[in-house]
């Protein structure tokens, strides 16, 4: 029996930005912070162009507002932590939409910080794997015509029906170590080329 | 003498399930402040405010609350067990009291308003797996109570196994206080160990361990030379209790009775002619005791009992106790320590001989806390966060040559 590996989420030696105004919050939230061998800067208020690299961002709700982000809210370059005083839910939802995966209430005390950072790294990691899935489908999907002519094209080669000619179609396309998609295509750009000699044939 | 009386809060379950530690506690912490009240060393005197939460978790926000409340305590010396230490924080922040926590846990907290001076994981199951591991193979048998301390110290096991491409042969929880232990005697002798990491507690343990015996006496594959068990918070307070069940069992600690520095010696002795020479002195019972004569060295240098002045102080003071420095590390606010592994002989001996622990890594040094385990293996350690976003389709035209196939 195998073990599967558990890590012990690690935080060490990564850079964090704290955007949040001077304040006892910021104090107890930097302590633990760096007690989690964290390097940490505070920004206020706005972070700058050099605050992308980060690897966490921990943003105030409360007083926050779009202006303060060098990048538009479409995009994700890190996890992100909202700092929430105020529950209201127009607040809430501005930094859920800001991109919080995790958010920690204040005032901020001695606990909650590490569970806040391993669900924002963690919904961060799930979020882009799900954009990387649902691209990859999208681009299947939209080149579905190009496989079905692939297989009737097959179907006509080796005058067999619809299924044996995808089992040929497989077969290619793990033979050459692709993707059906672009076994299809190749196969599809293939037939185009010898039917265009044909029409050039009789002409 | 002095005009000086400082309340100090002393809260230890002296009935109930965990009762045989939580006696230890209070007479370490009770014993310490007799001798502080005698000592001459200080302009005060404490007086000890105890209470009895009796094993229940809820009792000890209450008690504590009552402490630091009408009781006007500032530091409260106590609790073992997480839950119950989960219970005070609140009522911590509330006071702005001071909690010194003198019993190993399992870590991942760091909170502004308790002085760790048990040891965390880094001081009791990552040496103890690394002395252990090389000698009797890296099968491992987890054995828990059902709560945080069994599941949290079984994980970073299975962690640590992992790292040595070792393998978990089973992983088992009981309630708290259930003593039906036959299965698992039926899967240890089925899948065959090389060791068993007990973090059972109390009356559970016990029967585990009784129920084990005889199976290695029945059969000598598992007897506790060839197929140990290793614990994180055996002590010499549970020995007389377990017997010579407890014949071979490994545990790590960061004091043994039988540690053999001078300062030791002599503590032991005079513990002897206190308590009874039966009556072994465990990490349950330095734990707090320690813990009462750094407060009052602490209190004695920065000349008030504010638990937020005696918290900055303690980092940059040795705190010289009879038992040994105690150091705290500013940061973690939790202490240095050393990880004694030992394992227990004598149990089964007659007459007035004792068993105790014979310490295997007597060189063993100083270790720095680290509770959230932060220095661990941490170039094995996944850092880059971002690497699915760039990890879209691989912009490689496919070759073409699969396609000679095709007539």
């Amino acid at each position: 029996m195998r073990l599967k590996a558990f890590k012990t989420p690690n935080f060490r030696g990564l850079h964090a930005v704290v955007l949040h105004r001077p304040h006892t919050d910021l104090d107890r939230l930097t302590r633990q912070l760096e007690r989690l061998g964290m390097v940490v800067t505070c920004a206020w208020p706005a972070l700058a162009a050099e605050h992308r690299d980060a690897d966490i961002v921990l943003f105030d709700a409360d007083m926050g507002h779009e202006e303060q982000f060098p990048w538009p809210q479409s995009e994700l370059p890190m996890p992100m932590v909202a700092l929430i005083g105020s529950e209201a839910p127009g607040r809430v939802e501005w930094a859920i939409q800001r991109g919080a995966g995790a958010h920690l209430s204040k005032p901020v005390g001695s606990t909650g910080v590490f569970g806040a950072l391993v669900v924002a790294v963690r919904s961060f990691q799930t979020h882009w794997e799900s954009v990387n899935r649902i691209s990859d489908l999208e681009s299947r999907l939209a080149r579905r015509p190009n496989v079905v002519e692939a297989v009737l094209f097959l179907m006509d080669v080796h005058k067999c029906g619809s299924e044996e000619a995808y089992g040929h179609l497989r077969s290619l396309a793990m033979t050459g170590r692709v993707s059906i998609e672009d076994a299809a295509d190749a196969l599809v750009d293939q037939a185009r080329g010898r039917n265009s000699e044909i029409k050039r044939g009789r002409e | 003498m002095t005009d000086r009386v400082i309340p100090i809060g002393v809260l230890f379950s002296s009935t109930g399930s965990y009762s045989v530690i939580g006696r230890e506690g209070h007479e370490g912490a009770m014993t310490a402040i007799a001798e502080v009240n005698a000592s001459d060393l200080f302009d005060f005197t404490f007086e000890a405010v105890a209470a009895d939460p009796a094993c229940r978790a809820e009792q000890y926000a209450v008690l504590a609350n009552r402490m630091l409340g009408q009781d006007r305590c500032r530091h409260i010396i106590g609790c073992q067990t997480s839950w119950s230490r989960k219970e005070l924080l609140p009522v911590l922040e509330r006071h702005q009291g001071l909690l010194w926590y003198s019993v190993p846990y399992e870590g991942f907290e760091s909170h502004d308003r308790v002085i760790y001076s048990g040891a965390c994981p880094n001081q009791n199951v990552v040496p103890l797996f690394a002395q252990i591991l090389p000698h009797y193979g890296k099968r491992a048998f987890l054995l828990g109570s059902n709560y945080i301390w069994g599941w949290e110290m079984n994980r970073i096991a299975r962690e640590l196994l992992a790292a040595e491409d070792g393998a978990v042969l089973g992983e088992r929880y009981v309630a708290l206080g259930d003593v039906e232990i036959d299965h698992l005697i039926a899967e240890i002798c089925d899948t065959r160990p090389d060791f068993i990491f007990n973090n059972l507690i109390g009356d559970s343990s016990y029967a585990f361990l009784r129920a084990l015996r005889r199976l290695g006496e029945a059969d000598p594959a598992f007897s506790a030379d060839v197929m140990p068990v290793l614990s994180c918070n055996l002590t010499e307070a549970e020995l007389p209790i377990i017997g010579k069940a407890a014949e071979g069992v490994i545990s790590t600690a960061s004091y043994f009775e039988s540690a053999a520095y001078p300062k030791n010696r002599e503590f032991v002795q005079r513990m002897h002619a206190l308590r009874g020479r039966s009556r072994g002195v465990s990490a349950m019972f330095t734990g707090p005791y320690q813990a009462v004569w750094a407060l009052a060295q602490a209190i004695q240098t920065c000349g008030s009992p504010d638990p937020d002045i005696v918290r900055d102080i303690l980092p940059t003071l040795p705190l010289p106790t009879p038992v040994g420095d105690l150091t705290i590390d500013r940061s973690t606010q939790h202490a240095t320590l050393t990880p004694f592994i030992g394992v227990v002989e004598s149990a089964e001996a007659l007459g007035d001989v004792k068993a105790g622990f014979r310490m295997l890594n007597p060189q063993a040094r100083r270790l720095a806390p680290d509770p959230y385990l932060v220095n661990l293996n941490a170039e094995r350690q996944e850092r880059d966060f971002a690497a699915p976003m760039r990890s879209g389709k691989e912009p490689d035209e496919p070759g073409r040559s699969f396609l000679r196939v095709v007539k």
